[in-house]
Formats: structure tokens, C-alpha cells, sequence
């Protein structure tokens, strides 16, 4: 079983601080990878602990990715692939590149989140599905069985729940309910920092990124709460709140 | 200027005609019933990404339409990046709003996981998905000419079985009051302690997507937020809810927020009027009593 | 398992400065940090020393330094007036940095050089003879182990080889972080782009032991006040209350105005200087270094530690090298004692020795602040009648002229 694993860096989202007045992001944080991509990591994994194999980890990003990445090879890829001068990222784009560097080697399946934690715009799986000309099967919470040439799936849809399957090779995207991703050990880290990672460029895939769109601002959302605090003995403090009850209803 | 709007539901696909009518679009949609249109094309449900989107593909090669709509549900999303990447165009998914301009759309959607809203602008033609919820219009009148379609039937993959979720009729949208529960709640048992509060006022409960989507303690339809519902109540109690960003844009437009949390720096402080640091299990009981 | 010349327990100045120059020199080494990133545990909005890192660090001059302090400013604070003395000059030998990205740069150097950096384990235990570090349940084997873990020593401690902080040896520093722009910061303290002040305040709101600080960063200003653990336990304060006064005090005020706080952070701080270096700084072929060791000088005037964190780093490199160049790998340890206690950092802190004393005397950081501050008063109030300097001065200091003649006159001998 060859396995790819498409994987994202993002901001440290628990890092990335407002400022109050403006309301812009501020954006000198570390990266790190995404949970969604742990969850894809560890669905692999677990994979190849019963097939065998081999699981590569596929981005495209930063060059901070450079070492974002070995997270991924802590946590089980055993080599990667990545492009670190992609920082113009659009989905079509960052579709095109994963795409470029999935071709270079024939997986049977292409596991990644159903989106990522950062702008959950969930069409990866799609995109990538579509250049490879491969089937996909989306917002998958559980892997029922996978073997020969074959894997079958439950998807978690708004409305409904569903179970599929596809012939391999195939696009499978994950939901962060499928699984609880490891937490890679010392010895796993150092391991990985011994495994193979390919680095290519944009030049070297043959590919020139144009935009596709503009973004005009990047706000938070204004919030303008009283933010009263409230502190006292139980019984006091629920006179108050029953009091502010009666006023707002 | 000509739009092509798929969604599966069809409450989605009226909001969205109505919004394209109103931004004077010729409006030109596939729907499993009746909807709104200036153009409908009335097909048998299908729910399989690869029929739909060749269904898409062959309908917007006949209309050559400036915009291609999708409801954001996670079919919708699936569909639309695949249509997307099958004509080499952008997609956005997520959106809140739609704002046409001069030969280009403007869109706002959240990023940095729900920290900020981005305003994206992108020439026509493009691809969007909108969530139908968000989307504000109002009543249009339309053309109404009716044609029926047959959508491919060409899966990729095969379905071994669907099931509808079972779904509680959940009024959080319509609700004045709502009591929002998150980890601060220790044991599934102390749920009736919130039930007997949300009683008393005659409230729907709410909570975050710990309880529903990984405690399981309620059902997934009272999940509040980013991925969730966005609720307006006039009164929003929320009780050990840390208040992360993916929770709170959930609860933005509600009028007034309570908050009830044992850590006075939780981050729920900042989405609350009034902001109680106490412990739920001494507080509840005594509020309960004083109602 | 692997195992290496080294192992670095801690990623701050000292740990990074020890990772950087075994690799420089062809060591094996591995540097694990308990941060989930390098330089999120290294809090410190202040200025460095640069000479340590001009001597050692290639490339140091695309590090990312915030400004270069050209402006020292020395601030007497009461409730509602201020002296200030500014000192400025062309040239600079300290810059402001953000510790958590210098630390980060940092750790990149090193990895380039050959060092194996990783964060977010924490080791669990640090073992002797032979020299091997614990995480995760697993060991790793190595010749020598320089804890550098910060002022937190519990590594250090379970080894015998520091005893916990007492509370008269340690401050607790808060920072808060106000974003201005660029130009605004400019004009508000009279720099260039590039240019920084360094801006220390005695007196309000604590009146003892620590002072508040401001320092300018490119786009943002870091402030808050240190105070030392056991003057806030004597005196109830609450650092958070006081940080609080201090901001909003119109002399400080008017340099964050506006600004939107984007950081708040706390710290411990050594402050025992010499009194806080443990007797051995090795256990066989275990090393301390930077605060661990309490390599930390404050004399009032300055506070060094970066620089000195990193410079003993540098020294535990050397001497592992030193030691294994002979063949003898085991004497590292010993080899780094010497070197420290012969180095430049020893030589400091005994220099400044009664610095401790004079700056344990509260009189200076109460009384006769107000006192410089109310003589100030008293020649600038001018309503009508103005005052000569001399009835000012015999006024002000009237009954205890010659406690404070002694006073200044040891502060002159020991900062």
C-alpha cells in the first residue's frame, strides 16, 4: 500500500493576537501543522500498520516548512515531498502543486483533511481529485475497509450519513472526528529527522503562480460587549443574574 | 449577466435565487423541486458528486453563466471545487455575503479559523458557495420557466447505503433565549441541571462542539459556531464555555450575552455583557431558585 | 537509539548559544526544548548586549533586531511627577530584541551549523556516569549535558546542583506589548527607524526593590515592572495591580497612548547576582549555564543576562570540545568550572558585588526618589516667588543629610 498524505502548514492559530483598534490579525507566528492533517496522518498510519507500506507526506508552503514538515515525519510519514517557495497560496494553486508532485510517483490512496482549521474552505480533496482524474470520497468519519484494489467509507454529511466505497487508487478526505492523532515521542522525532524529504520548487514543477483573486481586507469581526464582571458568593451573584434576566427578556 | 445555482435543498436554493435576482442576475437553476428561478431545470435528486458535477458542467457549457452558485453544505463544497477545478476557475466557499461590482464579485467569509472575516474580490466568471443561512434578500419575482432535466447518471463511486440523520427539531435560530453549555460541564448527568435552567425561561440549549461532536451528550444540531449555527437570541446564557474563536462567532449577533466560567480570563470574557467568574454547580441551583 | 556528543537541555540564550558553537565546531549535538517552539518560554521584551554576538555569531547582523538603543533614559517616579535623565549617543552596544523570534533566529543558525534542534519534549531527567538525559521513558546517551533549563531548576535541583530560588533572589517581571506604529514610535521618543531607547523607572508604583521599564521595539513598545518576589510578598503587592498604575501613569501613559496591547506575559527574573551562583556549576560531566546558574547582573542602571546566558553556553561548548580534543572527554565538566569562574561573567558579577547591598537599601527607590522629585519641584514651581537651589536642597533633605551622604556615597562604590 502506497499511501500519499497531503498535509498543510498553518499559523499557530492559538498565537495570532488582534489588535484591538485596527482589528487586523497580527501574523508573526510560528507555523505548524494543521490538525486536520494530523487526523489524515494517523488514519495512514493506521493503515499501514495493518497493510504494510509506505506513507509520504505531501505539502506546499513556506520555507518555514522545512520544519513544519518533520512534524508529519515525527508522527509516522516515512518520507516527504514538499515545495517551500508556494507562498501565493489559492486553492487552485496549492491544488495544482500537490497535483505536480502526487504525479511524480502512483499511490493507491491520497489521504487529506476536509479542510483546514484556518479558512475551512474544504476543496482540496476535490481539486486534486479532479487534475489526478481519480474518484474522491469526501468528509469521511470512519475507514471501514480497505484491501484489494478497494475501500469502503463513512461519510458524515450535513444531512445524511453514508457509506461508499471506491476502487483504489483514490481521494479520501478526513473529518477531525475520525480519529485522535498520536503525539510522536523523542525517539520519534529523532528518528525523523533522518528521513528523506524531496524539496522542490515551483521552477522545478513547472509551474508559474498567477492570482486568481484579491483580498480586500482581513478584518475580525467587531465586538463591542459591556464585558461587566461579576463576582460574589453563589446566591448573590445569581440575584444579579436573574435581575438582568427580568431586564433583557 | 447570468447565474447557475445548484443546491440540494431547496429553502437554500430560494435564498440564494432571491440574493442573485436582487443583484440582477437572469437566475438559472437545477433543484431536486420546485424553487424560484428564472429558468428552472427540474431533475430527480442525486446526491453523488460526479453525476452533479457533470450535470453542472454540461448545463453551464449551455449557459455560459457569468457566476456558478452552490449552497456551502458539504455537498455544495465538494461539487463546486470540483466544477472549479474541472474549468480551471477560482472558488469560494464559506461565503456570508455577495457583493457584485464592475465585472467581479466581492465575497466576506471567515479565516484564521474564525478570528477574522476576509473580504475577497475576484473576477467574473467564478465559482461561489454561499451559506444559505447567512445570506440576507429579500422576496423576487422570477420568470418561472420550467424544463426537466436529466442529471448523468455517471457516480464514480458507489453508495452501499444512506441514512438521514435523525434530526431534533431544534428552533435555536427562532429562539429569544438560548442557554449555550460547554466543558465547563463536568458528567452528562449535570445536563439536567442546564435543562432546568433553559425550562425556566422557556429557552432552547445550545453548546459547543465538544459536547455534541466528540462527548456526543447532545445532538449535533444544537452546535454552536463556526461550523455549527449562528444564533440571534435576545438573551444567550452561556456556562462553562472557554469562549474559543470557532465557538464565539456562533453567538456574535446575539443582544446580550451572560457568561458564567470559573476562569476569570477566559476567553468568553471578551463575547460577554456581563461575565460571571463562579462555579456553574454553586451558581445554577441558586439561579434556578431565583427564577 | 542515537546517541551524541552532546545533549543541550533548554532552548534560551545559554541552551542555543552552547547548541550553536558545539556545532560550529563539529560537534553532535542535540538541543531539546520543552516549548512546543523554540523561544516561546523566553520572555523578555529588553535589551541585549551585542558584543557576544558580534564575536561569535556569523551573519549576526541579519538577526532580527528590533532597534539599537541610542537613547538611555533614567526615570525618578512619584505619583504625579518625574525627573528624567536621558543619555544619548551615536553609537550603540545594546539593541532591543523579542526575545522569542532572536531565539528563534538563533536556533536556525544552529541547525544550519549541524545541530539537531527539537522542541516541545520535555526531559524528564538528567542522568550521571554515563552522562544521559531521560524523555519520553527513553534515554540517550552522551558525553556531556549542558542544562541551560532557565530560571525554573528542576533539573539542576534533582542533580544537587542549585538550590530553589529564594524569594529575595528572584524578580517577577510583567510585560505588556503595545503596538504603534512605526513613525509614531519615531516621533513620540525622538529616534530614527533604527534607533531605540532604553528607558528605566524607579520609584511609582512599587517604592522598593525593581522599577518599571519601557523599550522601544520597531512597531511595537514593550513596559511593565519587575519587583522582587519577597518586597511584593512583604508589601502586598499585586504585580498585576501594579503594572497596571504604572501604565496608566501620565509619564508612561504618554509614551502607549493609543497603542493596542497585544502581549502580556510574566517572568522570573534572578537577581542575587554573585550570591546566586552555586558553588559547582558541574556534576561530572553535567554543566548549568545562563539563569540556571544565575548568570544575571543587575546594577540599577543595566540588567545583563542575554548576553551573559549565552556567552556561558558558549563556555560549556568549548570546554566539551576542549575535553574531548585531549581524550579525555570526562573532565568537560571541570574544564567549565575554570573557565567560568575565570571569565568575564564571574569577574562582573564580583565586581559588582556591593552592587547587591546598595540596591537592597529601599531608600533609594522610596525616599530619596521623592526626595530628587520634590527637589525638582521645588526649583521649577515657580509661582511668583522661585526658590533658591539651596534652601531647596537644605529643605528637602533637612535631618537626614548625612544617612543620605553615606547612601550615595556607597552607591558611587558599588553600582
Amino acid at each position: 500500500m502506497k499511501i500519499a498524505v497531503c498535509v498543510k502548514e498553518i499559523y499557530n492559530l492559538e498565537q495570532v493576537k488582534i489588535v484591538r483598534e485596527t482589528r487586523e490579525p497580527i501574523l508573526d507566528v510560528p507555523k505548524k501543522l494543521d490538525d486536520l492533517s494530523r487526523n489524515a496522518l494517523e488514519e495512514a498510519i493506521k493503515i499501514r500498520e495493518k497493510l504494510g507500506g509506505e506513507i509520504v507526506a505531501i505539502s506546499a508552503g513556506s520555507p518555514e516548512l522545512r520544519k513544519t514538515i518533520k512534524e508529519a515525519l515525527a508522527m509516522g510519514a516515512d518520507r516527504a515531498a514538499i515545495v517551500t517557495d508556494f507562498t501565493e497560496s489559492s486553492p487552485e494553486s496549492a491544488a495544482l502543486v500537490l497535483s505536480r508532485i502526487l504525479e511524480k510517483d502512483s499511490y493507491d490512496l491520497i489521504l487529506l483533511g476536509d479542510a483546514s482549521s484556518d479558512d475551512y474552505s474544504g476543496q482540496m480533496a476535490s481539486r486534486v481529485a479532479e487534475t489526478l482524474n481519480l474518484p474522491q470520497i469526501t468528509f469521511v468519519s470512519e475507514i471501514r475497509e480497505v484491501s484489494d484494489g478497494k475501500i469502503t467509507c463513512v461519510r458524515d454529511m450535513d444531512d445524511y450519513i453514508e457509506v461508499v466505497e471506491s476502487d483504489l487508487p483514490c481521494v479520501v478526505s478526513v473529518t477531525n472526528e475520525i480519529n485522535e492523532p498520536r503525539i510522536p515521542a523523542l525517539k520519534d522525532i529523532l528518528k525523523a529527522s533522518k528521513k528523506p524529504v524531496e524539496n522542490f520548487s515551483l521552477q522545478d514543477l513547472g509551474i508559474e503562480i498567477s492570482r486568481s483573486y484579491e483580498i480586500v481586507e482581513n478584518l475580525a469581526p467587531a465586538v463591542d460587549r459591556k464585558q461587566e464582571v461579576i463576582e460574589g458568593e453563589a446566591a448573590e451573584v445569581a440575584g444579579k443574574i436573574a435581575e438582568i434576566i427580568g431586564r433583557e427578556v | 449577466m447570468k447565474a447557475l445555482v445548484f443546491a440540494e435543498k431547496a429553502d437554500h436554493l430560494n435564498r440564494i435565487s432571491s440574493k442573485l435576482k436582487e443583484l440582477g442576475f437572469e437566475v438559472h437553476a437545477l433543484s431536486f423541486a420546485e424553487v424560484n428561478a428564472d429558468f428552472l431545470y427540474l431533475a430527480g435528486p442525486k446526491y453523488d458528486y460526479a453525476s452533479i458535477t457533470a450535470a453542472i458542467d454540461m448545463l453551464s457549457n449551455e449557459i455560459r453563466p457569468d457566476l456558478v452558485v452552490f449552497s456551502s453544505t458539504k455537498l455544495g463544497k465538494e461539487v463546486s471545487s470540483r466544477f472549479a477545478q474541472r474549468k480551471n476557475m477560482t472558488c469560494i466557499t464559506e461565503c456570508l455575503d455577495l457583493q457584485l461590482g464592475d465585472s467581479s464579485i466581492t465575497v466576506s467569509r471567515y479565516s484564521l479559523g474564525g478570528k477574522t472575516v476576509t473580504k475577497i474580490r475576484t473576477h467574473l466568471p467564478a465559482v461561489v458557495a454561499l451559506v444559505a443561512d447567512a445570506i440576507e434578500s429579500k422576496e423576487q419575482s422570477f420568470q418561472m420557466n420550467v424544463r426537466e432535466f436529466q442529471i448523468p447518471d455517471s457516480p464514480q463511486i458507489r453508495t452501499v447505503s444512506r441514512e438521514e440523520k435523525r434530526r431534533e427539531a431544534v428552533g435555536l435560530k427562532e429562539a429569544d433565549v438560548i442557554v449555550v453549555v460547554g466543558r465547563g460541564l463536568r458528567k452528562e448527568e449535570d445536563l439536567k441541571l442546564v435543562k432546568e435552567l433553559a425550562k425556566k425561561l422557556n429557552a432552547e440549549i445550545g453548546c459547543t462542539r465538544p459536547l455534541s461532536h466528540d462527548y456526543r451528550w447532545l445532538p449535533e444540531e444544537r452546535m454552536i459556531g463556526l461550523s455549527g449555527e449562528k444564533v440571534s437570541p435576545k438573551l444567550l446564557i452561556s456556562i462553562g464555555v472557554s469562549g474559543q474563536i470557532q465557538h464565539a462567532v456562533g453567538i456574535m449577533n446575539s443582544k446580550t450575552v451572560i457568561a458564567i466560567n470559573t476562569d476569570e480570563n477566559a476567553p468568553m470574557k471578551e463575547h460577554s455583557d456581563y461575565f460571571i467568574v463562579g462555579d456553574l454547580y454553586e451558581i445554577l441551583p441558586e439561579l434556578i431558585k431565583n427564577l | 537509539m542515537d546517541r551524541f556528543d552532546a545533549v543541550v537541555v533548554g532552548g534560551g540564550a545559554a541552551g542555543l548559544g552552547a547548541a550553536y558553537r558545539m556545532a560550529e565546531n563539529g560537534l553532535n549535538v542535540l538541543l531539546i526544548e520543552r516549548g512546543e517552539n523554540i523561544g516561546e518560554k523566553s520572555v523578555y521584551g529588553g535589551r541585549i548586549y551585542s558584543w557576544v554576538f558580534e564575536e561569535y555569531v556569523k551573519g549576526f547582523r541579519d538577526a532580527p533586531i528590533e532597534r539599537w538603543v541610542r537613547k538611555e533614559r533614567m526615570t525618578l517616579l512619584d505619583e504625579k511627577e518625574s525627573v528624567s535623565i536621558e543619555y544619548s549617543s551615536d553609537e550603540s552596544c545594546s539593541f532591543v530584541a523579542n526575545l522569542t523570534k532572536f531565539n528563534r533566529w538563533l536556533a536556525e543558525r544552529a541547525e544550519d551549523a549541524g545541530a539537531l534542534v527539537i522542541s516541545g519534549i520535555k526531559v524528564e531527567d538528567v542522568k550521571l556516569n554515563p552522562a544521559k538525559i531521560v524523555a519520553d521513558g527513553d534515554e540517550i546517551e552522551c558525553d556531556a549535558v549542558v542544562i541551560a533549563e532557565g530560571v525554573n531548576p528542576m533539573l539542576a535541583m534533582r542533580l544537587g546542583l542549585r538550590e530553589d530560588w529564594k524569594p529575595e533572589e528572584v524578580a517577577v517581571g510583567v510585560k505588556e506589548v503595545f503596538k504603534l506604529s512605526e513613525d509614531e514610535i519615531n516621533s513620540r521618543f525622538d529616534v530614527e527607524s533604527d534607533e531605540g531607547v532604553a528607558n528605566l523607572f524607579v520609584g511609582y508604583p512599587i517604592f522598593t526593590h525593581g522599577g518599571g521599564f519601557i523599550y522601544t521595539n520597531k512597531d511595537t513598545v514593550s513596559a511593565g515592572v519587575v519587583v522582587r518576589v519577597d518586597s511584593a510578598m512583604n508589601n502586598m503587592i499585586e504585580v498585576y495591580d501594579v503594572v497596571e498604575k504604572f501604565r496608566t501613569h501620565r509619564d508612561v501613559a504618554a509614551f502607549l497612548k493609543g497603542g493596542s496591547m497585544i502581549e502580556y506575559s510574566a517572568h522570573l527574573v534572578p537577581e542575587a547576582g554573585i550570591k546566586g551562583i552555586p558553588n559547582t556549576l558541574h556534576k561530572g560531566n553535567v554543566m548549568i549555564a545562563g539563569d540556571t546558574a544565575g548568570f544575571v547582573l543587575n546594577r540599577g542602571f543595566t540588567i545583563r543576562g542575554v548576553d551573559f546566558a549565552f556567552y556561558s553556553g558558549i563556555l560549556a561548548a568549548d570546554s566539551i570540545k576542549e575535553a574531548m580534543d585531549k581524550g579525555d572527554v570526562s573532565s568537560a565538566g571541570q574544564i567549565y568550572e575554570d573557565k567560568v569562574r575565570k571569565s568575564l561573567i564571574l569577574r562582573e558579577l564580583e565586581r559588582f558585588r556591593k552592587a547587591l547591598d546598595v540596591l537592597e537599601n529601599t531608600r533609594f527607590f522610596d525616599e530619596y526618589t521623592r526626595m530628587m522629585v520634590g527637589i525638582m519641584n521645588g526649583i521649577f514651581d515657580v509661582r511668583k516667588e522661585s526658590n533658591r537651589l539651596y534652601d531647596v536642597v537644605m529643605d528637602k533633605t533637612k535631618g537626614r543629610k548625612l544617612r543620605m551622604v553615606l547612601d550615595l556615597l556607597s552607591a558611587f562604590r558599588g553600582l
